[in-house]
C-alpha cells in the first residue's frame, strides 16, 4: 500500500515536472504526427502478434495520416524489442506492441527495469491462453484432465513456448490452483508438432496457432485463461468459470517510452481506438480467437500495474524467479 | 481436378503471373548479393502482402522463395562468398570451376539443381503432402537430437585432412552457439548482462562475415595481387548454354534427384532449415559420387548440384507443414502464413478442401517461378558472369557494405553488424593459421538444436536416456553417425606421419 502511495505521488511530482518542462514544446508540437511512426514488435514477423499489431497500425495511421512502419525487434523473449523502445526518444514517433511479456520479462529479471519504466496508450486485444489436447485423447474436460495430472506415476507432460512465456505462466498457474504436478515442457516453437506427435500429452497455446486444428477436429480446447469465453469457440469454458481465477491475461497494446507527452499519447490512444474497431482486426480476430479488448489511456495504467501484482504473485508462488 | 485447373488458372492471371516472376528477380538479386538474404527480401516485402489477395501475394512471396534459394549460388560460384545461408558449401566446388574458367557452366549447373531440386519438392508437394507431413511429425525431439549428431560429424568430411583444427573450430563454434537464451530454463546467460545479447548470436551474420571479410581484408593487403579469375570464351552464347544444360542434365540427375529427396524431407521437418539440407546433401554426393573424374573440392559438378537441389527441394518441404498443418517450417514460409492470416485463409488441416484455389494456385506460382528460373538461366547467365569482370577496388568494398546493412537488416540489430565483424576478423586469421571455417559454422548451425533436442528428449522421457535407442529413427541414425566418426578416425590414424605433418604445417 505504502508502495503504491509513494509510486502515485512520485507520478504525480514527474508529471508535473514534465508538464512545467514541456509545456512550451507541447504546444510547438501540436502537429503531431508530422512524419512517419515507427512502431517496434517485439515478436517475428507472421505470429498473432505480429498479425494483430501490424493490423492495427495500419488502421490507426490511417486515422493519424501518416505512415506507421513496423518494424520486428525480436529475441530474448520480447525484451529485445521492450529495450529498444524504452531508449528512444519520446516524441511519439517510437511506439511499441507490447504483450504481458512485458510484465514477464521485468519480473523474471531478464531485463533490469520495472513495468512502469514505460508508459501505456492502448489495449487492443486480450489473447486467450488454452490448454489444447488432442482428439483423440481420453479426456474431455479440464476437471479429467487435471485430475489425471494428479497421477504421479503417470505424469502428464505439458508442453509451451518456454519457461517465463505466457503460455507457461498461464499453464503453471493453473496447475498450482489445482495442486497437480505436471512435467512442463519447453518445447518451443514446435508446440504443435509435440502435441501431434505425441511428445506431451497437452500443450499450452494462444489459439490462432491451433485454431485451423480445432476446426478440423483434430484437437480440442479443455479451457482457456480468458476474462470471457471467446466467440470463435463459444463452447470453451474460461478458468474462471472452472473455479480457478487467475485473473492475469495474454493483453496486446501501445506503449511509448516514458516521458511522451500527454497530448501525443491522447492522439495516439484516439487513432487505435478506431483501429481497435476496424472492420479488419475484427474479422482476423474473429477467425483466429483473440479477443478484441479496447481500454483507452485513463485506465491502461492501472490495468497493467494490476496485471503486474498479480503476475508477480503467480511467479513468485510458482518459484521460477 | 477442376480445383487444379482452377489453381494453374489463378497463378497464370496478369497480375499473379507479373508478380511471381517480380518476386523471382527480386529473389534472385538480394541472395546473390553476399550480405542480403533471402529472409530479408521477404520481411522488406511483408508489409505489401498486406494490400494483396491470397493470389498475388502467395506469388510473389513464392517467386521470392525460388529466387532466393538460387541466388545464393551466385555470389558463392562468382566470388566465393555464399550469399544465402542455403548456398553455404555451393561455393566449395562452385568457385574452383570459375577459376579455371568455366563460370558459365558452373552456373548452369546451380540453376539446373535448383530447377530440377524445386520440381521434385513440388511434385513430392502435389501427392504426397499428407504422408509426409506425418512422417515429419515421428521426428520428434530424440530423432532430431539423432539427426543433428549425425550432421555434426560431416564436421570432419568439412576439415581438409585437419581433423584436429576442424574439431577445435566446431567447439569453439559450439560454444559461441550457447550465447543467448538458455532454451529450456528460459533464463540469458553468457550475455554479460547486455540486454541485446539475449538475442544469441545468429549463424547468418558469423556466416556473411566470415566468407566475405576475409576476401576484402586480402584484397586491402595486396590491392596489386587481383588474381581476376579467366572470363569464360567469349563466344558463349545463350543456345550454346541451352545445349549445354541438356547436355549436363543425364550426368547429374541422379545426384540432383536424391539430393532433392533429401531436401524436401529435412525441409518438411519444422526448425530444420535449408543450409542444414544443403550440407546433408552434399556430402551424401561427396560421399557416394557419379562423376568420379574430378574430385570434391576442385570443381565437381556435383558438390555444384547437390546442395543447390537440395535447398530448392527444401522449399517444397517447408510448405508441407505450412499448408497441411499450419506451421511455419522457415522464415519464409512464416510470412506467408501471415500474409494468408490477413486474407482470411487459415491454412491447417481444412485448407485443402476449404481453399483449394488459394493452394493450387500456390503450387500453380511454384511451377511458373520455376520454369521462369530456367528461361533466366539460359537467358541470364552471359550476363551474371560478367560479375568476376568487376574490379576488386570496387567489388570488394561493395560486398563490405552489403554485408553491413545485410547483418543489420537480418535482425534490426547492431549486435548482429558487431558479430558479422567479428567473425569476419576471426575468420582471416582462422584461414592464416590453417583452421577451417565451415567446421564452426556447421557448429553454429546445428549447436542450438542440438542442446534444445537433448535437454528436450531427457525431459520427455522423465529424463531416461534409453529414448535415444527405443526410438527406431534415432537409434540407426545415431549408429550411422558412429560408423562415421569409426571410419574417419580409422583413415586419419592409417595416413602416413608425413602426409599429417605437411597437411597441418
Amino acid at each position: 500500500m505504502f508502495r503504491k502511495q509513494l509510486t502515485c505521488s512520485i507520478a504525480a511530482a514527474s508529471l508535473s515536472v514534465a508538464m512545467v518542462l514541456s509545456g512550451s514544446s507541447a504546444l510547438a508540437d501540436d502537429h503531431y504526427p508530422e512524419k512517419p511512426i515507427e512502431m517496434t514488435i517485439t515478436f517475428g514477423a507472421g505470429g498473432s502478434a505480429d498479425i494483430s499489431g501490424r493490423l492495427a497500425a495500419e488502421a490507426a495511421s490511417q486515422v493519424l495520416g501518416q505512415p506507421i512502419s513496423v518494424v520486428n525487434r525480436t529475441g530474448g523473449g520480447g525484451a529485445i524489442g521492450f529495450e529498444h523502445v524504452r531508449v528512444q526518444e519520446p516524441d511519439g514517433y517510437n511506439i511499441g506492441w507490447l504483450s504481458a511479456s512485458i510484465l514477464t520479462t521485468t519480473l523474471l529479471g531478464s531485463l533490469p527495469q520495472q513495468w512502469d519504466d514505460w508508459e501505456y496508450v492502448t489495449n487492443i486485444t486480450v489473447e486467450p491462453a488454452a490448454i489444447v489436447v488432442r482428439n483423440d485423447s481420453p479426456w474431455q474436460t479440464m476437471e479429467e484432465f487435471l485430475a489425471a495430472a494428479d497421477n504421479t506415476s503417470n505424469r502428464i507432460r505439458i508442453g509451451h513456448a518456454g519457461v517465463g512465456s505466457f503460455t507457461y505462466t498461464a499453464a503453471a498457474a493453473l496447475a498450482n490452483e489445482a495442486g497437480v504436478e505436471p512435467v512442463f515442457v519447453p518445447v518451443g516453437k514446435r508446440r504443435i508438432p509435440s502435441l501431434l506427435g505425441g511428445e506431451v500429452e497437452a500443450i499450452s497455446v494462444h489459439p490462432p496457432e491451433a485454431m485451423s486444428l480445432l476446426r478440423a477436429g483434430e484437437v480440442r480446447f479443455l479451457g482457456v485463461l480468458a476474462p470471457e469465453r471467446n466467440a470463435a469457440f463459444p463452447d470453451v469454458p474460461t478458468f474462471a468459470e472452472l473455479g480457478y481465477d487467475l485473473g492475469f491475461y495474454q493483453f496486446r497494446g501501445v506503449f511509448v517510452p516514458k516521458g511522451t507527452p500527454q497530448h501525443v499519447k491522447e492522439k495516439l490512444d484516439d487513432a487505435f481506438r478506431e483501429a481497435s474497431k476496424s472492420e479488419e482486426l475484427l474479422s482476423v480476430a474473429e477467425e483466429k480467437g483473440f479477443g478484441v479488448f479496447y481500454i483507452g489511456l485513463d485506465e491502461y495504467t492501472d490495468f497493467v500495474e494490476e496485471q503486474n501484482q498479480l503476475l508477480d504473485e503467480a511467479i513468485e508462488a510458482l518459484g521460477i524467479r | 481436378m477442376e480445383a487444379i485447373v482452377d489453381g494453374l488458372l489463378t497463378a497464370l492471371e496478369p497480375q499473379v503471373f507479373s508478380l511471381t516472376l517480380l518476386g523471382v528477380v527480386l529473389g534472385l538479386v538480394m541472395s546473390a548479393m553476399p550480405g542480403l538474404t533471402t529472409t530479408v527480401a521477404v520481411v522488406l516485402l511483408l508489409p505489401f502482402t498486406f494490400y494483396l489477395d491470397a493470389g498475388p501475394s502467395m506469388g510473389l512471396l513464392m517467386g521470392v522463395f525460388v529466387g532466393g534459394m538460387t541466388g545464393g549460388a551466385m555470389s558463392a560460384i562468382l566470388v566465393n562468398i555464399p550469399g544465402n545461408p542455403a548456398s553455404v558449401v555451393t561455393n566449395i566446388d562452385g568457385y574452383p570451376m570459375t577459376e579455371r574458367g568455366a563460370a558459365s557452366e558452373a552456373l548452369t549447373l546451380a540453376f539446373l539443381g535448383s530447377f530440377m531440386g524445386g520440381a521434385v519438392g513440388l511434385i513430392l508437394l502435389v501427392l504426397i503432402a499428407p504422408q509426409l507431413a506425418s512422417i515429419a511429425l515421428a521426428f520428434g525431439a530424440p530423432e532430431q537430437f539423432a539427426l543433428v549428431v549425425l550432421g555434426l560429424t560431416l564436421v570432419a568430411g568439412f576439415s581438409e585432412g585437419k581433423l584436429l583444427r576442424g574439431f577445435i573450430a566446431a567447439g569453439v563454434g559450439l560454444m559461441i552457439a550457447t550465447v543467448g537464451m538458455d532454451p529450456i530454463a528460459g533464463m540469458p546467460r553468457f550475455t554479460f548482462g547486455e540486454v541485446s545479447m539475449q538475442q544469441g548470436i545468429s549463424f547468418i551474420p558469423i556466416m556473411i562475415g566470415m566468407f566475405a571479410l576475409p576476401l576484402a581484408i586480402e584484397a586491402l593487403r595486396s590491392p596489386k595481387g587481383q588474381n581476376l579469375p579467366p572470363l569464360d570464351a567469349p563466344s558463349y552464347h545463350p543456345i550454346k548454354n541451352l545445349i549445354a544444360a541438356v547436355k549436363m542434365l543425364p550426368k547429374t540427375a541422379i545426384c540432383g534427384v536424391r539430393s532433392a529427396v533429401i531436401g524436401t524431407g529435412i525441409g518438411a521437418v519444422p526448425g530444420t532449415g535449408s543450409a542444414i539440407a544443403a550440407v546433408v546433401a552434399y556430402e551424401c554426393a561427396k560421399r557416394f559420387p557419379c562423376i568420379r573424374n574430378v574430385s570434391f573440392g576442385k570443381g565437381n559438378p556435383e558438390g555444384i548440384v547437390a546442395p543447390e537441389a537440395a535447398n530448392s527441394a527444401m522449399m517444397g518441404g517447408a510448405l508441407i507443414p505450412m499448408l497441411i498443418l499450419g506451421i511455419p517450417g522457415d522464415p519464409v514460409t512464416a510470412v506467408m502464413l501471415g500474409a494468408l492470416t490477413i486474407v482470411g485463409v487459415n491454412p491447417g488441416p481444412l485448407m485443402l478442401s476449404q481453399h483449394p484455389d488459394v493452394v493450387y494456385g500456390l503450387f500453380g506460382s511454384f511451377a511458373i517461378a520455376l520454369g521462369f528460373l530456367l528461361i533466366l538461366a539460359i537467358v541470364g547467365i552471359p550476363l551474371f558472369v560478367k560479375a568476376v569482370r568487376i574490379p576488386v577496388r570496387i567489388l570488394m568494398p561493395t560486398i563490405v557494405l552489403l554485408c553491413l546493412i545485410g547483418s543489420f537488416a537480418l535482425r534490426n540489430t547492431m549486435l548482429d553488424v558487431f558479430a558479422m565483424t567479428a567473425a569476419g576478423v576471426l575468420a582471416y586469421f582462422m584461414k592464416r593459421w590453417g583452421y577451417p571455417i565451415l567446421p564452426m559454422l556447421l557448429a553454429l548451425i546445428l549447436g542450438p538444436l542440438l542442446e534444445t533436442q537433448f535437454r528436450m528428449s531427457l525431459i520427455i522421457s522423465f529424463g531416461d536416456p534409453m529414448v535415444f535407442i527405443t526410438s527406431p529413427i534415432s537409434a540407426v541414425l545415431l549408429l550411422l553417425a558412429l560408423v562415421f566418426v569409426a571410419v574417419m578416425v580409422w583413415a586419419e590414424i592409417r595416413r602416413p606421419k608425413a602426409t599429417l605433418m605437411v597437411a597441418d604445417s
